[in-house]
């Protein structure tokens, strides 16, 4: 038996503070379905295992609900199987319902209910739907009492998080015990709601997005082939990598401007191709002010460089003298500029203050050298 | 620079080359007349150091000489750095410039006219006088009160200066720079109030943020409603699940029927126990009933017994009765008879009463008859007497209003002869001792002095001495007037029937004493003779006597009358004939009276009697109908037979309640049967309303389902995402610009402050050069000026600072000039001198302050060159210094412009 294993989707996310980057990301997300699809026939899976969290809301537009079936559409000879998340769970009048209305390819099957579900004569897929979007109670533990036939393979597909796994990641609410696959004689529990691929036990696995959606979770989008040779067997779990964009968070301590030349080739190597990194850079340290300005420029190449450059600078401005002589040698700039770099050295004053008479200071150097 | 000489020709007065010449360091006085040509030597002194020669300008054409085809020609001599220099321009016509130095021409044309500028250290493409540091010192007539006012690039000048002596100070012009610069980014973006500047990036920052939460607030409020319907959808469904359970209602309806059958048998049990009770009742009825039988017949035993006794009782009192009642009788008989012959006696006696009482009327009638006829007889006189008045009224009489208007035209009559004799002449005779009656005045002598006025035409006759006759000068309107008053007078007259108004008068006096008396005749008449009802008092008179008359008649034909005695008399028997009457009368009330006790006592006996003997009769009546009803013989039995029957229904009557009491006792209770009831009516509602509710469930349903289904494919979701996405994106924007916009504050902030610090420090090198200028003029005294060098106001005698603009003329003029020598003090002092000039300044000055501005132009002096200009010779005469003259010039320097010359290197 061998299965796609995938989840968190999240179609319709709107990505607004990309910008004009917003539809590509969106897109992407689209795309990743097709190369799931790809993916599955060439690994020979005949079902797709998607758990949960096909949405990214409980309401999306009807372009956005359909958009996930067609792209479903044209793999005939794959089954997907699709399961209510907490991002889309199964309400009345919800999603779910308005997908059954408007009329589902037939190689897609939604899981709304916990009944059983013959995969082939030998597999039963075990679905645990949320039917809300923070479920108090560990749906998966009715798993234990669901017969199927005796030597079948049990296969569960739930969304939720791992209870005291001692980790927050995802939503806790929706509590699942870590040793569910064993108390309830599955072979394997495929899990959604973590956004990166983590296996819990031999046979619990968490998928993890194909396409991510934010930094410090999963640098690119998985998703994993599961064999399962017969029941009570251990299962072979193996991860792919689907995703289009790479989300990659950095830090960067800066002491002197050298610095970012072997950052930055650090990064063409290991992040390449750059034009599809979503980059998070967070800047700390101190500069001279003639310094910080190399830094803009650099980050202004950076940014041309990669998908997309978030960067969060926490730097201090440390001007030095030649910064002050190029405000003014003396006179009332020159003493506004040490005014204000006595001001921004003043641990006794509030950050807020401090970074104020650096931002002015900067603004000063930048007005008088203009 | 030190001015060493100008020279002018074919400019404003001075047709031919005219020069000043010994011009040279320290204080330099050139005194001369009005309209010597001063303002112009210092206007060519301008034009030829900052204007180009081939300039067209107003003030250069207003160079020229007038009515004189001349090229303004200008030369100027000074020394600047060491060198000796020579200037000379020719403007309007024949246009040319050159510079010499030290003899040697160095430049020609407009090079001449740059290279000018270049010596005195002014900017490239300074061009104008005003903008130079000349324009600061050098003081056109007219303009020595006003305040220096630096412009930019004088001030940067002065900076330069001071900045050269005490440093860098102010930032320069960077630091004016990067000021306007923060305070500009700042007014583009915040108003002075600090408010959001509509169009700035920090107001639309703000507005997006504020559309974003707004938004994403009204789409939450849409989620929060479609949440709210998933819920409701919810409850219902599942309420709808629950109530249609089939087990459910089955349940309830085994409920309802078991509910249905405990009624229905309670119901028949209490109507078993209400027959049975019915039953009771009516055997209670027949015992009571046979008990009140035997009770009755006891009661009729006594009954009887007791009215046999009370008919024995009654018997006896009627035959006492009966006794008394005839004794009275006997005694009220005797009574009756007495009174029968006493009333014959009074009858007689009040015949007699009637009798005299006629008599005593008929003699008042008769005196009555008497009365009216006198009476009558005087008030006919009386009216006769009036009617004769009343003639005699109507024929004197005047009406009031016919007087008034006699005397209102007599006054006219008077008034048109007043006037008539007012003009006319007047005639005074007066006699002599022998003139007495010799002298007729119009017929009549006269005796005494005479004095007339002459109207007509006046005849006197002295004896037969003469005639004199007198005739008054014509005045036909007077004469007319009077004539026609005269007329009107008369005509009046003539209708009233008099002939004056004295008769009038009289006349109208006679007729109101006739009415006078004839009042009097009419009240007597109306005392003797009262009207009534509105008819005459005679006639009414004349009716009573009529009637008093018949009366009398009437009594006298009866017959009865005594017409023999007197009133009197008649009277008196009349007195006698009631007194008579009235003791008759008072025996036959008194016997009266005692008859009818008598009668009353008996006819009270009588019905004692009656009653006694009725009680009797209807006693024995009810004892006959009570034996009739059950006689004696038969009474022992019934009584016996009476008891049984009754002794009987009341066993029967305790039977029949036992069971009735049994029966009730296994009927269930009022509250148990309400209960039974209210269960009943519970159920069979609730079957009913969960009926209705699943209809309206399913309704409810249906509708939250299309409702849903409706919001669900608008996208909400994904639109509260992106609405959020916008709202972070938004309030990071904001934050940014706020960021920068606190920087900016900081920064503005920080600088103002520094340039407070450092102002007093700039500023102390102008004050330390104007100060000893100032004390000059007024000891003690400071002056305050701001970074740009202007004079706010003078603090002299006390703390308070008196503003510029409050000073009178002549102190301004004072401190304006004393501000400039001090600017220029201080750019001497720097290497860089240039003279003050000043053309017809001090003229606002008094005496004492021109002495000490005279030692301050020549303290000043001593470090620059100080060219005065002035008319006031007499005035600036001990003010020392070079005296200057403006002289024809006839030397070869004249025609040096049309020399050809060498050009050499400027320096």
């Amino acid at each position: 038996m061998r299965i796609l294993h995938t989840a968190d989707w999240q179609i319709g996310k709107p990505f607004l503070r990309f910008g004009e980057k917003a539809a590509s990301l969106r897109a992407a997300r689209l795309d990743a379905i097709e190369r799931l699809g790809r993916l599955a026939l060439a690994e020979g899976a005949a079902h797709v295992l998607v758990a949960g969290d096909i949405y990214d809301s409980e309401t999306p537009s009807n372009v956005t609900l359909r958009g996930p079936l067609e792209r479903m559409r044209g793999f005939t000879s794959l089954a997907w199987h699709l399961l209510p998340g907490n991002h889309d769970p199964h309400r009345p009048g919800g999603v779910w319902e308005r997908l059954r209305a408007i009329g589902l390819p037939p190689n897609v099957h939604l899981h709304l209910t916990p009944e059983p579900i013959a995969l082939d004569a030998l597999a039963f897929l075990l679905p645990v739907p949320l039917t809300n979007k923070a479920e108090t109670r560990d749906l998966t533990a009715r798993l234990a009492e669901t017969a199927t036939p005796t030597g079948a393979i049990r296969i569960g597909l739930a969304h939720g998080a791992i209870a005291q796994f001692g980790t927050s990641e995802g939503d806790a609410r929706n509590a699942i015990d870590p040793k569910r696959a064993e108390q309830a004689g599955l072979d394997y529990l495929a899990l959604g709601d973590w956004h990166r691929t983590q296996e819990i036990n031999a046979r619990t696995w968490y998928a993890g997005t194909p396409e991510p959606d934010r930094h410090n979770s999963q640098t690119a989008g998985r998703a994993l082939i599961v064999t399962i040779p017969q029941a009570s067997a251990l299962p072979k779990v193996e991860p792919h990598t689907v995703g289009t964009y790479h989300w990659r968070s950095e830090t960067l301590a800066l002491t002197e401007l050298d610095q970012l030349a072997a950052r930055e080739a650090a990064l063409r190597t290991e992040a390449e191709p750059m034009s599809k990194l979503v980059l998070a850079l967070a800047v700390t340290g101190a500069l001279a002010i003639a310094e910080r300005r190399g830094l803009d420029q650099w980050l202004e190449r950076l940014q041309a460089s990669v998908f997309h450059l978030d960067a969060e600078l926490d730097l201090r401005i440390r001007p030095d003298r030649d910064d002050l002589e190029a405000i003014d040698f003396d006179g009332v700039l020159r003493r506004t500029a040490e005014t204000l770099k006595n001001r921004a050295g003043n641990d006794a004053l509030p950050l807020a203050e401090r970074q104020a008479a650096e931002d002015a200071l900067m603004t000063l150097y930048l007005e008088a050298t203009a | 620079m030190i001015i060493t000489h100008i020279a002018v020709e074919g400019v404003g007065r001075f047709r031919t080359r005219h020069v000043v010449n010994g011009l040279g360091p320290g204080l330099n006085l050139l005194c001369a007349p009005n309209e010597a040509g001063k303002s112009t030597v210092f206007r060519a002194l301008q034009t030829c150091l900052f204007f180009r020669h081939d300039s067209n300008t107003k003030e250069i054409r207003a160079l020229a000489c007038l009515g004189a085809q001349l090229p303004a020609v200008i030369e100027v001599g000074f020394t600047c750095g060491g060198a000796d220099y020579r200037v000379q321009k020719s403007f309007l016509r024949s246009t040319s410039s050159r510079l010499y130095k030290s003899g040697r021409l160095i430049a020609e044309g407009r090079a001449a006219d740059e290279a000018v500028w270049t010596v005195l250290d002014l900017d490239p493409g300074t061009r104008s006088f005003e903008d130079s540091t000349f324009g600061l010192l050098w003081v056109r007539q007219g303009h020595s009160f006003e305040p220096a006012r630096p412009n930019a690039e004088t001030h940067a000048l002065l900076s330069r200066a001071i900045e050269a002596e005490v440093g860098q100070v102010l930032g320069g012009e960077r630091g004016e720079r990067v000021l306007a610069s923060i305070v500009a980014q700042l007014a583009a973006e915040e108003t002075k109030k600090g408010q959001p500047k509509v169009d700035g990036e920090w107001k639309q920052a703000s507005e997006r943020v504020e559309a974003a939460s707004k938004a994403l607030g009204s789409i939450q409020t849409t989620l929060a409603a479609l949440e709210a319907d998933r819920a409701a959808l919810a409850a219902k469904t599942h309420e709808r699940d629950t109530l249609a359970d089939p087990s459910a209602a089955a349940e309830m309806q085994a409920d309802l029927d078991i509910a249905l059958h405990e009624r229905d048998n309670a119901a028949s049990l209490d109507h078993a126990a209400e027959k049975a009770e019915t039953e009771a009742e009516h055997r209670a009825l027949v015992y009571k009933h046979a008990h009140d039988k035997h009770l009755g017949l006891i009661a009729l035993d006594q009954r009887i017994a007791e009215t046999r006794a009370r008919i024995a009782r009654l018997d006896h009192q009627a035959q006492e009765q009966e006794a008394v009642l005839n004794a009275q009788a006997l005694a009220l008989d005797g009574r009756e008879r007495a009174l029968q012959d006493l009333a014959a006696r009074l009858d007689a006696a009040e015949r007699d009463v009637d009798r005299a009482r006629a008599n005593e009327a008929a003699a008042l009638d008769a005196e009555r008859v008497a009365e009216l006829q006198a009476r009558l007889t005087q008030a006919r006189e009386l009216r006769d007497r009036s009617g004769h008045l009343q003639q005699a009224h109507a024929l004197t009489d005047i009406a009031p209003e016919a007087l008034r208007r006699l005397e209102k035209v007599e006054q006219e009559r008077n008034a048109a002869l007043a006037r008539r004799e007012a003009k006319a002449p007047r005639v005074a005779i007066r006699l002599g001792p022998e003139g007495a009656g010799r002298v007729i005045c119009d017929g009549e002598a006269i005796t005494q002095t005479h004095e007339r006025a002459v109207i007509g035409p006046l005849h006197v006759e002295i004896a037969d001495i003469a005639t004199i006759e007198v005739t008054p000068a014509a005045a036909p309107e007077d004469t007319q007037a009077l004539d026609k008053a005269r007329q009107k007078l008369e005509r009046e007259l003539r209708s009233r029937g008099v002939r004056s108004l004295a008769e009038a008068r009289e006349r109208r006096a006679k007729a109101d004493a006739i009415a006078i008396e004839q009042r009097g005749l009419n009240a007597e008449l109306a005392m003797i003779a009262p009207a009534g009802n509105g008819e005459d008092g005679v006639l009414v008179l004349e009716r009573a006597l009529a009637q008093a008359q018949a009366k009398l008649d009437a009594f006298a034909a009866v017959g009865t009358s005594d017409t023999v005695a007197d009133r009197e008399t008649l009277a008196s028997r009349r007195g006698a004939a009631e007194k008579a009457r009235d003791a008759l009368r008072r025996q036959h009330h008194d016997l009266q009276t005692a008859a009818l006790a008598a009668r009353s006592a008996v006819e009270s006996e009588k019905p004692r009697l009656a009653a006694l003997r009725a009680e009797c009769a209807a006693a024995r009546d009810r004892l006959a109908e009570e034996l009739a009803a059950c006689p004696d013989a038969d009474r022992p039995d019934k009584l016996v037979a009476f008891a049984a029957a009754a002794a009987q229904a009341h066993a029967s009557f305790d039977q029949a309640q036992a069971r009735a009491l049994h029966l009730r006792a296994a009927v269930p209770s009022a509250e148990q049967r309400a209960a039974i009831e209210a269960r009943v009516n519970r159920l069979t509602r609730a079957i009913e309303g969960q009926r209705v509710r699943l209809q309206e469930l399913e309704k409810e349903i249906v509708r939250l389902q299309e409702r849903i289904a409706s919001r669900g494919g608008e996208g909400l979701g994904e639109r509260e995402s992106e609405l959020a996405d916008e709202l972070a994106l938004a309030e990071k924007d904001l934050a940014r610009v706020e960021r920068r916009l606190a920087a900016l504050r900081l920064l503005r902030d920080t600088i103002e402050d520094c340039r407070r610090d450092a102002r007093e420090t700039f500023l102390a090198p102008v004050k330390r050069a104007m100060k000893p200028y100032l004390h000059a003029v007024f000891p003690g005294a400071d002056a305050e000026l701001d970074e740009h060098f202007a004079v706010g106001g003078v603090q002299r005698a006390g703390p308070e600072l008196e503003p510029f603009g409050s000073l009178s003329d002549g102190t301004r003029e004072q401190i304006a000039i004393i501000v400039r020598l001090a600017f220029g003090r201080l750019v001497a002092e720097r290497g860089q001198p240039a003279p003050v000039v000043l053309d017809d300044s001090l003229v606002f000055s008094d005496d004492e302050r021109i002495e000490r501005m005279f030692d301050v132009l020549v303290q000043a002096a001593e470090k620059q060159q100080v060219i005065v200009l002035t008319c006031r010779g007499r005035a600036f005469r001990s003010c020392g210094g070079r005296p200057l003259a403006i002289e024809p010039d006839a030397t070869p320097q004249a025609s040096a412009l049309q020399t050809p010359l060498r050009l050499v290197g400027i320096g």
